[in-house]
């Protein structure tokens, strides 16, 4: 297989699936914030 | 996020995943190299799909901008905020496969022809949008300076589209495919658009979220506290309610 062929499909589904992961992470970063905040007010969103 | 919710979620995204090592399989294994380029060619199943979404990314971002600004919905200009995030990420996918493809096919990593200039504005203009939504405060001076800027950076989607069949471009305008090929390239379609869909989709949640709690940490933060008397003439500390 070409290496070229090989860059560009690893480049291109890292930048891909990198920023679906990133996105994965932030909506459980959100989600962990949104507990924390209704704790800390007592039930209330 | 309901625990059934999160199960749909993990189960589309571990879906994708698969879908996406199939297509591999079908690019690599079973679909024949191109007589000219060779296995470079193979390129074009990520690169070719990529950059339709690009354009979808935007049409969307263009379109809720319109929708915006003639209803004054938030969550039209969330979903703007999120299509025109994911156009960015689709973006630097198809220039850095369009990079590495010209590399080999033409010998060069980058040329000024028409096609690969527009694209890179294309690419700099929606980061500008990004750039731009971050630096205004406001949430409602925000979505319409951004649905503002979202309509007029579509405009550059046509060009990009009609660069290099309207003028002489080295980058190829359209492609004649044998039909396994053809075939290749619809299936290839699938897991990209679907992935792309998905990264909207849970930008969009993401800036829901945000959208609906301005101020979502709790009032005893630290971050909330008042300046210190030495610093009462400063600008009070405060949290940006902002999403992109």
């Amino acid at each position: 297989m070409n290496e070229y062929v090989i860059a560009a499909y690893v480049i291109g589904l890292l930048l891909l699936w990198g920023y679906a992961a990133l996105l994965w992470l932030e909506t459980r970063v959100a989600a962990r914030r949104q507990l924390h905040v209704r704790k800390s007010n007592g039930g209330r969103p | 996020m309901s625990g059934t919710q999160s199960k749909l979620v993990r189960s589309f995204w571990i879906a994708l995943a698969l879908l996406f090592a199939a297509d591999m399989v079908l690019i690599f294994r079973y679909t024949p190299d191109e007589r000219s380029m060779g296995s470079i060619q193979k390129i074009f199943y990520l690169h070719l799909p990529v950059a339709i979404n690009t354009f979808l990314a935007c049409l969307i971002a263009f379109v809720a901008s319109i929708a915006y600004l003639w209803q004054r919905k938030g969550w039209w200009d969330d979903l703007a905020a999120a299509a025109a995030r994911v156009a960015v990420q689709l973006c630097a996918v198809v220039l850095a496969t369009g990079m590495v493809w010209g590399r080999a096919a033409w010998g060069v990593w980058w040329t000024w022809s028409p096609r690969l200039t527009f694209s890179l504005v294309l690419f700099l203009l929606y980061v500008v949008y990004l750039v731009v939504r971050s630096s205004v405060e406001g949430r409602e001076r925000r979505a319409i300076i951004g649905s503002v800027y979202a309509i007029i950076a579509f405009l550059d989607v046509p060009l990009v589209w009609l660069s290099a069949r309207l003028l002489p471009d080295i980058h190829p305008g359209s492609v004649q495919l044998e039909p396994a090929m053809k075939l290749t390239l619809a299936a290839s379609f699938v897991p990209v658009t679907l992935l792309a869909a998905g990264l909207v989709f849970s930008r969009f949640v993401l800036n829901r979220t945000a959208s609906a709690a301005p101020n979502s940490v709790p009032a005893n933060h630290p971050k909330n506290v008042p300046n210190p008397p030495f610093l009462a003439g400063a600008k009070a500390i405060r949290l940006t309610d902002g999403a992109l």
